[in-house]
């Protein structure tokens, strides 16, 4: 066991555990943030996709030794229940998600994307989400989710503001 | 690189001999007789004897091995540890030119469309460059018994050019 200082969503926390230990399960077992999912624990579904400084990581793949000083982000860092994000509401409005196991993994996804990118094309937007898999199949309703969360983006416009 | 196969076997004989021909200078710079490699097995720590000028790249490069690779490619680590290849057997590490070795940490396997085959998840996100740049030195000596290749910072950091 050696303790690490991991920095989530803003704030630093000390943790006790091997090495080796992926940092989906540190975020999940030891500092309770259940948003990322263990989907695979093989890096191939995208489920435990979080930030790690400026780029999405697969959490099941990333040991906790190789973090360093670098910032964590994860979905509960995006917007609350009551004040969700620009990408929650998007996926909300999109009622995007049918079981939602993939979905932060998917939104976390789509939050690299815009940050790189905040004007994608359609086609940019299935290129990069393709790593990340919906076994429900609502990939449509997921990539209509992140084109309407660019377009708000872009206007400026709080998703949802004259939409249907 | 599967599809470059593919290609080349539509393309001209005469095209594919001097192809071969140019890359078999190339490959001559390798060693006329590469040591055998390492027994099958885990891949060891850096001893405390390892007093080298680059002993503690070793131990860091160790350390990402250890936490980041051995999981797949190291038997009895963890459930399905062991299904990758055996490291001793990678032939990138035995590459006189460390690019094939970084462009495989960093960006993985993909197996062509439709296919069965081999597959391995990119760590480019997950590893910082010199973590790549320490795993890459610590393999091609603790996996292939090498000597060190050069420049690899260099290597790593062209490698992201997109």
């Amino acid at each position: 066991m050696s303790t690490y200082h991991l920095r989530v969503n803003g704030a630093t926390h000390a943790v006790d555990v091997d090495p080796d230990t992926p940092l989906l399960y540190v975020l999940r077992n030891e500092l309770q943030l259940n948003g990322a999912k263990f989907g695979c624990g093989l890096g191939q579904c995208g489920a435990c996709t979080v930030m790690l400084d400026d780029s999405a990581v697969l959490s099941c793949l990333a040991p906790v030794s190789t973090i360093g000083a670098r910032a964590v982000r994860t979905v509960e860092g995006l917007g609350a229940l009551d004040a969700p994000g620009v990408l929650q509401r998007a996926f909300i409005e999109e009622q995007a998600a049918q079981c939602g196991y993939c979905i932060a993994g998917m939104i976390m996804r789509a939050t690299e994307l815009l940050e790189h990118k905040p004007q994608p094309s359609d086609a940019e937007i299935r290129a990069h989400m393709m790593p990340n898999l919906c076994r429900c199949g609502t990939h449509m309703r997921i990539l209509r989710a992140v084109r309407r969360a660019a377009d708000a983006l872009h206007t400026g416009a709080r998703p949802g503001e004259g939409r249907p | 690189m599967q599809q470059v196969v593919e290609n080349l076997g539509q393309a001209d004989p005469r095209d594919v001999e001097a192809m071969a021909a140019w890359v078999h200078t190339y490959l001559r710079q390798a060693p006329a007789s590469a040591p055998r490699a390492r027994a099958a097995g885990p891949l060891p720590a850096p001893g405390e004897g390892d007093t080298g000028a680059d002993a503690s790249r070793m131990r860091a490069g160790y350390a990402v091995y250890r936490d980041a690779c051995a999981r797949c490619h190291e038997p009895g680590r963890g459930p399905g540890s062991g299904a990758a290849l055996p490291l001793q057997q990678a032939v990138a590490l035995y590459d006189p030119d460390p690019r094939s070795l970084v462009h495989l940490i960093r960006d993985g396997i993909e197996p062509p469309d439709g296919a069965p085959a081999r597959w391995m998840p990119g760590f480019a996100a997950i590893l910082s460059d010199g973590q790549t740049a320490d795993l890459a030195a610590y393999l091609r000596r603790y996996g292939a018994g090498q000597a060190p290749w050069e420049h690899l910072e260099d290597t790593v950091r062209k490698a992201k050019r997109p």
